[in-house]
Parts: C-alpha cells; structure tokens; sequence
C-alpha cells in the first residue's frame, strides 16, 4: 500500500499545470501535432497515456465525438482535476494507471497517444510492450517525448533532472524508433515538433502496429 | 456516479490483464484469480498494483457472495 514517489511528484505538480500560460506555451503545439497525425481517422476507442489534466482527451473527444476517449495517469492529483472538468459531461474517463501495468484488455484500443510522458517511464520496454498488447493490429499509437540533445542516454537532461530528484528518461529518436519496432510496431513518421522558446524541442512518433 | 459500461468493457487486472467484477455498491473491482481489490475513488478506478489490496478467503467469499447474489459479470469474457 505505498504511494510511488513518482505520484507524489506528480501530484504537487498538478495544481500549477492548469495555468492558460503554461498550457498554452508549452502543451497546445504538441497537442496540435499529435491531433495532426490522427486527422482522417475513425478510431472506435482511444487511450490518452499520461493524460495529465486531460486537455489532449478533451480535444480526442472533441474531434471524434463517436469515439471512447480513456484518460490514463499515475498521479492522483492529475485525474482528480482532469475528470472535475470532463466527466459531468460524459466526455471522457479516467483511469489511475502505471504504463508499465496497463490495467487494460487485449487488442481493444485504435489509436493511444502519449504526450510529455514516455521520458518518465523508468521501463520504456514495458511500456512498448504494452502498447502492443493493447493496441489492436492496424491501431497506431502517437509518442510526443522530450529527445536527447546529444543521442546519450546520460546527456545533460537526464543529469541536471536527476539532480532534482525526478530523472527525466529522454530516449534518442532511433532508439525509440528501435523500441516500437521490436514490440512489434512500424514506425510511420519520427520528427520534431517546434515550439517557441523551450529547448529541448520535443519529438513526434508515429506508428502503426503490425 | 457509475463507471461508463464503456470504459468497464475493457477494464483488466494490471497484473494478469483478465477480466474483473465491479462491485458498484462498495466501490471496488475485483479479481477473484487473484483474490485482489481494486478501489475506486471518487469515480475513478485505482488500477495500480501497488495501491491493491489482497484479500483473505473469508473477505473472498464474501465478496463473491455479493458477486454471485447481484448477479454480477465480468468486465470482459475472457
């Protein structure tokens, strides 16, 4: 019955990420980016992974309004506030969930996406795995991670993070790209997703499951 | 407020990714395999391994007493 550190982490964090600026500046642009990438589609049932307060879900649901959209995060705080705002309106739910345990059937979701997230995953090969597992063939999934500057694991992200307590896990663009496919994922599209005055420029992959 | 049937149609255990039962009248999902409680919260399903509850054999057959007088399904067929 312990409360992993990481929630805790996540938790604090939750009362200040609501601010317009902050959504505005550095969250609106990805989730433009992953919204692109999904254009044309018909997906049935989505999973936002790492939902956080549930801007990017609200919009899912917004642009496919016959879908299920499914808010997934591990931190308390994060899903109290995302489902306060959507779930009186039926829009979308919520789930308190660790990517490396997806609480999740088999096969039964079209599209997943994930931004600002995959970077925290202490097992990024759970995680792909289970992005496998859940995704039905011919499904895709959409990652927008923090990429590393240098393409070192230990680059100065990781060690300036580690120093606050919290490392962030920035994977290389091949090395996600080598990832995806081992899980069983072809990787449709990898590039960076510019934004105004934040360095790192986050990165966007596309896939599709085989 | 109730789980949507739709989120409930895909709902698994985080561990053995098998089909749970939503005892709605006391907030829980339950994997009888595994003997183990999952809470929800404020209409939201604590699915982590970490905040689950094992139960004994008592507290089991309890709850799959309650399971089997409500006439309660799984959340998937397996």
């Amino acid at each position: 019955m312990s409360v992993p550190a990481e929630s805790i982490f996540f938790d604090l964090w939750s009362s200040t990420y609501d601010r317009p600026g902050l959504q505005q500046a550095t969250y609106r642009p990805i989730h433009n980016a992953v919204l692109g990438r999904l254009e044309g589609l018909e997906p049935k049932r989505i999973l936002d992974l790492g939902c956080g307060t549930g801007h990017l879900a609200e919009r899912l649901s917004m642009m496919f309004p016959k879908a299920s959209v499914v808010g997934a995060d591990l931190s308390d705080g994060m899903i109290e506030r995302a489902a306060e705002r959507l779930t009186d309106d039926d829009m979308s739910d919520f789930v308190r969930a660790d990517a490396q345990h997806l609480p999740l059937r088999d096969h039964s979701f079209d599209v997943v996406t994930c931004t600002e997230s995959f970077h925290w995953y202490a097992d990024q090969e759970a995680a792909a795995a289970e992005l496998a597992r859940l995704i039905a063939p011919g499904g895709r999934v959409v990652i927008a991670s923090i990429a590393t500057v240098t393409g070192f694991a230990d680059d100065a992200i990781q060690r300036a993070t580690a120093l606050a307590g919290r490392p962030v896990r920035a994977i290389p663009k091949r090395e996600l790209r080598r990832l995806l496919e081992a899980a069983g994922f072809e990787v449709e599209h990898q590039g960076r997703i510019p934004r105004l005055g934040f360095v790192p420029w986050p990165m966007l992959t596309d896939a599709t499951r085989r | 407020m109730t789980l949507s049937t739709d989120l409930l149609d895909i709902l698994a255990c985080p561990e053995d990714k098998g089909p749970l039962y939503y005892v709605e009248a006391e907030d829980l999902l339950y994997n009888p395999r595994l003997q183990r409680v999952y809470e929800v919260r404020d209409d939201i399903p604590v699915m982590l391994i970490d905040e689950a509850r094992n139960v004994d054999t008592a507290e089991h057959e309890r709850i799959m007493g309650v399971i089997e007088s409500s006439g309660l399904t799984p959340t998937f067929d397996a």
